[in-house]
């Protein structure tokens, strides 16, 4: 199997729910099911032995026998330093708790696919930060896997989203409140480009909160009746979380929810109405409305301005999340998005536009738009359709790149023009369609691809019909950054500053030039760290990765040094410090640093593999 | 040992309010180093479990991450005990100084202020020792005479008053002892309704605790009294020797028991304790008593003691009657000074031949916890100033209680004064609305019309008098604050602030500069404010009265000082 054909299997690796997918060759993503038929997996692992643990539902149902060897929400503590979970005698990392469940995924999609997959993208939520990032791209090495990126949930959602609404300039708010994390980011579609525009969150806010509050109140009352605490012991207070998390469910579609209690003999119904459990959660969607408003401010657009809204995550099903975000935007959010599905869907995607740039289903499209351009028959374009229905209809990619082609010819082949320039059309020419892959780290298609035999001249690609149009078009995405980086420097009082070199919300790829200068006579090493977060002074923000530049020959004070960051669409942060007069270089990637050393995680993943995971 | 590790048992025991780690996991402060170890496995075992759980999970989370380290402090737990009840106190003793100086403002310090700040102190966890130095110093500096200071006990009182008789103690009784003994007199003298009996008693008793607190004063005691012999009255009570076989000089802890030899014939004492060994309690905001049941079993006289290891759970007499073959010992819960709603303490009794009886006393708050103004975590600025007045019902039959915390000076309800300190009994419970009015020396009165109601609870703010906008002159000189408790007090009173400049915010944030004048003795005497609000007179106003809100530490070397914070409000 060639390197260009092999899977990339995109994964929503969430707090709750995991999912995966993967794009078929008619540049269909579909969603892959575990071995148990289902859409999503629980992100619950229960260790029963050592070296060995069970992920998923069944993992879930042990939890209220065996709380103390079953995880949950392991993604909250992803890089986080100092954390490890013991099982029989073994202590894990968060990332090596993740790894865990990723092998389930993998092992679950292998079956399926009866092929092997090695290549994978991960999804995060925007607002992580480098360290948090770092841990999940850990978590893919140890579970034996290439992770090719780590993309953003909500640019992955807006982009399974934005498959369908490719062509015009659209401004799209990505909401995503899941089981533990809360993004949102807004969007800017332009032709095939897919740009951030601005993004926040919060790493700590999600469905687990929604029940928590239940729980209290619940508790709190049954303590107030019997002086005894359903939280107070492990078991029964699981027990109460999963009637807890339940009666949440059954509140999105249900006016009242009963919650029962039992408890050292003592029984207790709660009655829990719609309305009380909005009222115990108003400061959650308060915060949620305060973010909201935080990244439109930050994209300098008003509510009005916005063209769709997407609702992503399995919270905003909750009633109060949807009228929320009707009250803001006064919008209905956008339909047919499947809340669970949608990112995992976007990750795959994204994995064949930045990884695969000769998967099937680009190459078709590029030939058919090649093809239908030499003809150039003068046809009229047809007005830009408002795609409706499923996002990932089976045709999806095909109608798209469909009406690229059509756009194509009304635009009459202007050869040199950029489409990107003209955002507002999809005019360009066949070649501009091809889009770059630019920012990517691979080498650009080579140019073999454009050539079009001529036998291939009677495809049925002008008919209008969807049916029988396969495809994918070259999308670009276009990250930004969420957090600021920059460099620790001493001031003129030789006092530690933090200076900023990269700020927040810039869009990637991006690379920085700048010069600093020796603080001492005589210095012979250079030491860059590279901090993020937003503050001036060292405690403020974290050191997220230190270059060390030594050997160098003694100079006087103020002599030049260059440092460079250069901060890839993979979330791959490089860093260079030239020595200017010499030319000594060194360059380290900051990419994906999780908390573990390399020897770390190697060992994690020689660890795992003998781990046995059902 | 590594500070750092002794830094994060601190910290994680205030998470979970615990004096120590061998409280937090319920072993004695003897524990050794295996169990301790095991324990604390057993519990990161139990709250890993726990992690997700909304009620532990900081606990569970910190235990975690930091179990390395909570490991290695109990590798050794002697050196560690040691080091936390020493920071206990450190921590505690610039607020017990605060609140010290706001006391001693008022010009005079009565018994009644000199137990409330020992309680305080006690609470705090600051020992005895420490306190009474401290105060010792503190009244010195400010030249307020101690009213115990004032007691004088003249040669003749020494020769013929037997202290330790007094307060019930036998001779060798350590200080310890000694001091509990006096605390449950003075109590006692609390209950004596004849106020001129209540005075002499409490004179003998102070008079008694001033000779033998001081080590040197009581040698010096102990020698002249052995010397010349124990009056004649006392000695027929408790001490059937002739005046001239005096015995030779002793010193004390080596002292032979000042009973008569026991016949040898008698079956030896025998403790029996004959209450249940867990004893659990409900209660509410009212101290409970509980009474232990003790036996002897033998013949001879049962000599013992009867130890607590919480505050909260007060022991009213340490000793056990010798004398008597069954008794009830009396212990005494303060729910006041228990925080969680549930606390776990034990009694342990201990009989002079070595026989050792432990209760465990668990008591559990009926209802929603109250709401307590927490000396020690909340801050420093307010102490004196800010409290909280909780109105209880005490049960169908008893009264209606005005809780004040930390204190007042005098309470009035619809003008008339009903009672100060921290407990006010009403024994005709007012009928819906009243005024109530909390007075203050140097204080503006805190007045306000309320619905006396049980549960009810109310801030109480008090103002300064003075006038709050005090500006240094040019020719004043500024002193140095000291930074790190100026800043304590700062973040304590910062919301206090906010709340002012918020309540004239529209939805465009504020900004500015707030600059607070302290004058020499850490009192504030102006607010100046400067930027979005200033021209506001409502948010002056309340400004200017919640400014006398803070207590700086005392100036050294100047005459005031400024206290500056940059304000930036934004809408909520
Ligand atoms: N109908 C519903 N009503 C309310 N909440 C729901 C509903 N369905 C699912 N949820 C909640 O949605 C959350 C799971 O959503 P989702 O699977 O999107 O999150 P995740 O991807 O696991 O988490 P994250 O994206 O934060 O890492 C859970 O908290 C679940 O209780
Ligand atoms: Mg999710």
């Amino acid at each position: 199997m060639s390197e260009d054909d092999a899977i990339v299997l995109g994964i929503d690796l969430g707090t709750t729910f995991s999912a995966m997918s993967i794009v078929n060759d008619y540049g269909k993503p579909e969603i892959i099911t575990n071995a148990d038929g289902h859409p999503t997996t629980p992100s619950v692992v229960h260790f029963y032995d050592e070296d060995a643990c069970v992920v998923g539902e069944e993992a879930v149902k042990m939890v209220v026998i065996d709380p103390e060897n079953v995880v949950r929400f392991i993604k909250r503590h992803m890089g986080e330093e100092d954390f490890s979970l013991e099982f029989f005698g073994r202590a894990y990392t968060p990332q090596e708790i993740s790894a865990l469940i990723l092998r389930k995924l993998k092992e679950d999609a292998e079956e399926l696919l009866g092929k092997e997959v090695r290549d994978v993208v991960i999804t995060v939520p925007a607002y992580f930060n480098s360290a948090q990032r770092g841990a999940t791209a850990e978590a893919g090495t140890i579970a034996g896997l290439n992770v090719l990126s780590i993309i953003n949930e909500p640019t992955a959602a807006a982009i399974a989203y934005g498959l369908d609404r490719i062509g015009g300039q659209r401004k799209l708010l990505v909401l995503d409140l899941g089981g533990g994390t809360f993004d949102v980011t807004c969007m800017e579609i332009s032709g095939t480009k897919l740009t951030t525009l601005a993004s926040d969150g919060n790493a700590e806010l999600g469905g687990k909160d929604w029940d928590d509050r239940l729980l209290n109140h619940v508790a709190e009352e049954f303590y107030e009746k019997f002086q005894l605490d359903p939280r107070d012991d492990a078991a029964p207070y699981q027990e109460l979380y999963e009637r807890c998390l339940h009666a949440k469910i059954s509140l999105s579609t249900k006016d009242r929810a009963m919650i029962p209690v039992n408890y050292r003999g003592m029984r207790m119904a709660a009655k829990i109405s719609r309305e009380l459990f909005e009222e115990l959660t108003a400061d959650l969607v308060q915060q949620c409305e305060d973010t909201a408003n935080i990244v439109l401010e930050k994209a300098g657009l008003q509510w009005s301005e916005l063209d769709d809204v997407l609702l992503v995550g399995g919270s905003t099903r909750m009633p109060m999340i949807r009228d929320l975000l009707i009250k803001l935007s006064s919008k209905q959010p956008a339909e047919g998005v499947n809340p669970d599905e949608c990112v995992a869907l976007g990750a795959s995607l994204a994995g064949v536009f930045r990884h695969r740039p000769n998967h099937p289903a680009l190459k078709s499209t590029r030939e058919k738009v090649k093809k239908k351009a030499k003809k150039a028959a003068p046809k009229p374009a047809e007005p830009v359709r408002k795609p409706t229905g499923a996002v990932i209809g089976l045709a999806s990619g095909g109608h798209v790149a469909k009406k690229a082609l059509e756009d194509a010819q009304g635009a009459g082949l202007p050869d040199s023009s950029d489409p990107f320039d003209q955002p507002t059309t999809m005019s360009g020419s066949a070649r501009s369609m091809m889009g770059l892959d630019s920012g990517s780290s691979r080498e650009e298609p080579p140019e073999d691809d454009f050539q079009v035999s001529d036998d291939d001249e009677g495809a049925e690609v002008d008919d209008g019909e969807d049916e029988g149009f396969e495809g994918l078009l070259d999308v670009q995405i276009e990250d930004a950054t969420t957090h600021p980086l920059g460099i620790i420097v001493l001031d003129k009082q030789r006092r530690e500053r933090v200076v900023e070199l990269i700020p927040e919300g810039t869009k990637l790829p991006y690379e920085f030039r700048g010069r600093f200068a020796y603080a001492y006579e005589n210095m012979t090493a250079v030491r860059v760290e590279v901090t993020e977060g937003t503050g001036e002074y060292r405690d403020e923000v974290t050191v997220i990765g230190k270059v060390e530049l030594t050997g160098l020959p003694p100079r006087p004070r103020g002599t030049p040094i260059e440092v460079i960051y250069s901060y890839g669409v993979n979330q791959i942060l490089k860093v260079q410090v030239v020595d200017v007069e010499t030319g000594i270089t060194r360059t380290v990637d900051i990419r994906f640093q999780g908390g573990l050393t390399q020897q770390q995680v190697a060992e994690a993943r020689q660890r795992n593999s003998r781990m046995d995971v059902e | 040992m590594d500070s750092r590790n002794l830094d994060l048992a601190d910290e994680f025991c205030k998470l979970v309010s615990k004096s120590h780690l061998l409280a937090y996991l319920g072993l004695p402060d003897d524990a050794s180093p295996e169990s301790a170890q095991k324990k604390l496995k057993a519990r990161r075992k139990y709250m890993q479990g726990m992690q997700s759980n909304p009620k532990y999970k900081q606990e569970a989370i910190f235990l975690i991450k930091n179990f390395n380290a909570l490991s290695k402090v109990l590798e050794d737990p002697i050196p560690y005990l040691k080091d936390a009840k020493r920071r206990a106190e450190s921590q505690h003793l610039p607020v017990l100084e605060m609140t010290i100086k706001g006391v001693l403002a008022g010009g005079n310090l009565t018994h009644e202020q000199e137990d409330f700040l020992r309680r305080n102190a006690i609470e705090l966890g600051v020992s005895e020792n420490t306190f009474e130095d401290v105060l010792e110093r503190l009244s010195k500096e400010s030249g307020v005479a101690r009213a115990s200071a004032s007691l004088t006990v003249t040669a003749e009182e020494l020769k013929t008053v037997d202290f330790y008789h007094l307060l019930g103690v036998p001779r060798h009784a350590s200080r310890d002892e000694i001091y509990a003994r006096y605390r449950s007199k003075k109590e006692e003298c609390n209950g004596i309704t004849d106020p001129a009996q209540r005075e002499s008693v409490r004179t003998k008793v102070e008079k008694a605790w001033k000779v033998l607190s001081d080590e040197a004063t009581r040698q010096r005691y102990d020698l002249s009294w052995t010397r010349t012999g124990p009056p004649a009255r006392n000695r027929e009570v408790t001490r059937p020797v002739q005046a001239s076989t005096a015995p030779p000089i002793q010193l004390r802890g080596t002292s032979p028991d000042p009973t008569p030899p026991s016949v040898p014939s008698l079956a030896p004492a025998r403790m029996e304790v004959l209450s249940e060994r867990v004893q659990k309690v409900p209660v509410a905001n009212a101290s409970v008593t509980l009474s232990i049941e003790v036996r002897n079993g033998g013949e001879m006289p049962l000599r013992g003691t009867i130890a607590s290891d919480q505050a909260w759970l007060r022991v009213l007499s340490p000793s056990l009657k010798p004398e008597l073959k069954q008794q009830s010992v009396k212990v005494q819960i303060v729910p006041k000074l228990i925080e969680a709603r549930q606390a776990n303490g034990t009694l342990t009794l201990t009989s002079e031949s070595g026989e050792k009886v432990q209760i465990e006393v668990v008591a559990t708050r009926k209802g929603a916890p109250v709401l307590l103004f927490a000396l020690g975590g909340a801050g420093l600025g307010a102490l004196v100033l800010v409290g909280v007045l909780a109105v209880t019902w005490l049960g169908a039959s008893t009264d209606y209680v005005i809780d004040i915390d930390p204190w007042a000076e005098e309470v009035l309800l619809d003008g008339k004064s009903v009672g100060s300190g921290s407990r006010v009994v009403l024994d005709s419970p007012p009928q819906g609305e009243a005024t109530l009015t909390v007075r203050h020396r140097n204080f503006k009165p805190w007045v306000r019309d309320v619905t006396i109601e049980p549960g009810g609870s109310y801030d109480v703010d008090l103002e300064l008098s003075s006038r709050m906008d005090f500006k240094p002159a040019p020719s004043q000189r500024r002193a140095n604050l000291d930074q790190r408790v100026a800043g304590e007090v700062m973040t304590h009173f910062q919301p206090r602030l906010d709340r002012c400049l918020r309540s004239g915010l529209a939805d465009k944030p504020m900004q500015g500069v707030l600059r607070i004048h302290v004058g020499p003795d850490g009192y504030t005497t102006g607010v100046e404010i400067q930027g979005d609000g200033a021209k506001s007179p409502a948010i002056v106003e309340c400004l200017k009265q919640q400014a006398a809100g803070p207590v700086f530490p005392p100036l050294k070397d100047g005459d005031f000082a400024t206290v500056r914070y940059d304000y930036h409000i934004k809408p909520q």
